[in-house]
């Protein structure tokens, strides 16, 4: 099975908080900076969907943390991005800055 | 229901506005009586006097209730329920999600539980959770309905 590597916009966010953050993230910190960073809030469930769907391609790892009382017991599962990765979410911002670079030219066109 | 932390609270917020009224009083006193401000900035110093004592009369006279409703509101509520989520909304989450996934969701969503009990209060806290819970089910739910039909065919390949 050929898993596609290309990523959308939120995958891209996700990506970039991980490139930032290393060692520590997990589901709610990458929901916070993505909160400071872009403005807009995403839910939690969304970032888990986005998770799951980078991992499956490979474009990110995750392990298991401590158990925290805070976590009512629980394990934080930690995430971290890899090489491939990173090299996505690079294509990606590459390409959306190809866009914004040609915007100004396009909006004298229309 | 304990109503010492709202009357400290308030009390507290009284004497910093007091306080912070008398200084900048003094301030614009001092800088008239220096004899060195101009017609715009004597203008403003007086309009400052005046702005401070109306405040520190409002606050003597108890023109305080609309920062009292704040207080009341921003304070959180003092409740004997436990830290603990609601339970079903627990357990749905965890019958939904799927087997590597509870644990990483109830914890997170437990994390920030206990967050929300400190900033709004144990009561609206749980019914923040009954909130998150359900639209976590509605994000996860999708992918339980499939993996159900997916064992279902399955079985019905290998004929039991």
């Amino acid at each position: 099975l050929v898993v596609a590597r290309e990523i959308g916009p939120f995958e891209f966010e996700i990506l970039a908080t991980l490139i930032n953050q290393p060692g520590d993230a997990y589901g709610l910190t990458i929901r916070d900076r993505i909160k400071e960073r872009s403005g807009h809030e995403p839910s939690v469930g969304m970032i888990y969907t986005a998770l799951g769907r980078l991992e499956r391609k490979g474009l990110v790892t995750s392990w298991w943390g401590e158990k925290t009382e805070e976590r009512g017991g629980r394990r934080k599962r930690l995430y971290k991005i890899e090489a491939s990765g990173e090299l996505a979410a690079r294509r990606f911002g590459a390409r959306f800055a190809a866009f914004g670079a040609s915007a100004p030219a396009m909006g004298q066109v229309i | 229901m304990n109503e010492a932390p709202k009357v400290r609270s308030l009390a507290a917020i009284r004497l910093e506005l007091e306080e912070l009224s008398r200084e900048v009083e003094e301030f614009a006193r001092d800088l008239i009586d220096s004899g060195h401000a101009n017609a715009p900035t004597y203008a403003a110093a007086s309009a400052t006097i005046r702005a401070a004592t109306t405040i520190q009369a409002h606050v003597r006279v108890g023109a305080h209730i609309r920062a009292e409703a704040h207080v009341i509101q921003a304070e959180p509520e003092q409740s004997s329920l436990p830290s603990v989520p609601p339970s079903w909304s627990s357990f749905v989450l965890a019958c939904v999600a799927s087997k590597g996934r509870a644990e990483e969701l109830l914890g997170d969503a437990h994390a920030e539980y206990r967050q929300m009990i400190e900033t709004l209060g144990a009561e609206r806290a749980r019914w923040w959770y009954r909130v998150y819970a359900t639209k976590l089910v509605a994000r996860v739910l999708p992918g339980a309905i499939m993996r159900v039909l997916l064992l279902h065919k399955v079985i019905g390949m290998l004929g039991f």
